[in-house]
């Protein structure tokens, strides 16, 4: 019951994240999917690894709908990591700053940079198999 | 001296540039457009804050430099400039209507700003949910989230920068979200994440990656320092108002 109301809660939360970004409407059922498949496998698998297949998952299925549906992939991309974007991280950081206890957000700020790295490498990935990345080239 | 041609290539790489699209699609677009429209010789150097774009136009070659002062994120502009690129680039579009049709778009009124902030404090109220709030902690984030995005509009308006903006929001966000805790005990971790999430620069660290993958490292570099800025400076904000409450609460 606990995770049908956080999973529920997931994709309203990518929804409204994707209407403040003035994300066109038809994309929305997509990204708040994604967001939630990509949630889901940071919660079962955890720690770096989570963000990295998470932000794999992310990156592919973004891709794949950018291409049926013909638009951008940024469209979709947006509004479906951010679930997965590392923010109790961020707070458990800042709550360790306001108590001067700098070892311990030094440890945890790393470890959350480190998430964010993981997320934009494996989104990285998913482009590069796509061949959404090309090196700049003259257009004849 | 009229290019219509040369402008209109120009005002889509403009406006996809002030939406946050990534450097290499304002490029992209610009030279298709101008291959669409056969100018020769077309050129361009994009930056995330601003461009040059030259070709040779019948008035001989030409050039347009723009300087991008203020982004924001308009996904429906970047969806909307590529719609137009692609039928321009089908040849079912000319000139003149991919001019028209440009402006149009720019000239739509944004957002009203109670809709952004209702938005804004319902994904905030969401994530809050998602990361273990409850009904209390929902309709406070909800709340605080309106107030947080409401209060950016006078901001911008005064023309304070955003990165300062960063600051002011996340040191309002942390401070209303351990008031309200101190009245209404309950789960302040689940409350000030939702708060903040977004307001994390997602699509900036995104289009950083991608901008320096793809070799354009001038871009990639001056939006992961945009990214990494406003996260340290959002961050550096909600810990100078925890800091402060505890202070105050233990004095």
């Amino acid at each position: 019951m606990d995770s049908l109301i956080r999973a529920l809660a997931c994709m309203a939360a990518a929804i409204c994240f994707g209407k403040l970004l003035r994300q066109p409407r038809s994309t929305l059922v997509f990204t708040a999917l994604i967001g939630l498949l990509g949630y889901a496998v940071y919660q079962l698998v955890g720690g770096l690894l989570g963000f990295f297949l998470s932000g794999l998952l992310v990156g592919i299925l973004c891709e794949l709908t950018a291409r049926v549906a013909e638009r951008t992939t940024t469209l979709f991309l947006i509004s479906s990591i951010i679930p997965t974007v590392p923010g109790l991280g961020l707070y458990r950081t800042m709550m360790a700053l306001s108590e001067n206890d700098l070892e311990r957000a030094g440890a945890l700020g790393l470890e959350t940079l480190a998430g964010i790295g993981a997320i934009a490498l494996a989104l990285t990935f998913a482009a590069i198999l796509f061949g959404s990345i090309r090196p700049f080239r003259r257009i004849p | 001296m009229h290019a219509l041609e040369l402008d209109s290539a120009a005002l889509a790489a403009q406006t996809i540039l002030e939406s946050s699209g990534e450097t290499s699609r304002a490029e992209d677009t610009a030279l298709r457009m101008c291959a669409a429209f056969q100018l020769e010789g077309a050129q361009i150097m994009a930056f995330p804050t601003g461009f040059m774009l030259s070709a040779v136009t019948r008035d001989g070659l030409q050039t347009r430099v723009f300087r991008i002062s203020e982004r924001s994120i308009r996904l429906d502009r970047i969806d909307e400039v590529n719609a137009i690129s692609r039928k321009v680039a089908k040849g079912a579009l000319g000139a003149a209507d991919a001019w028209r049709l440009l402006n149009e778009l720019r000239a739509r009124p944004s957002q009203p700003w109670y809709l952004a902030s209702l938005f804004y404090a319902l994904a905030a109220a969401f994530f809050t949910v998602m990361f273990g709030g409850w009904v209390k902690e929902f309709l406070l984030s909800f709340l605080i989230g309106f107030l947080v995005q409401t209060i950016q509009f006078p901001l911008a308006r005064r023309g304070v920068p955003g990165q300062l903006r960063a600051f002011i929001l996340g040191f309002l966000a942390a401070a209303l979200a351990a008031l309200a805790m101190r009245a209404l005990p309950g789960g302040q971790e689940a409350l000030l994440t939702g708060i903040i999430m977004p307001l994390l620069p997602g699509l900036a660290m995104t289009n950083a990656i991608r901008d320096t993958i793809r070799g354009d490292l001038i871009s990639g570099l001056a939006r992961g320092a945009e990214a990494l800025i406003s996260a340290v400076l959002l961050s550096a904000g909600a810990a100078a108002a925890l800091w402060l409450q505890g202070m105050i609460w233990t004095a």
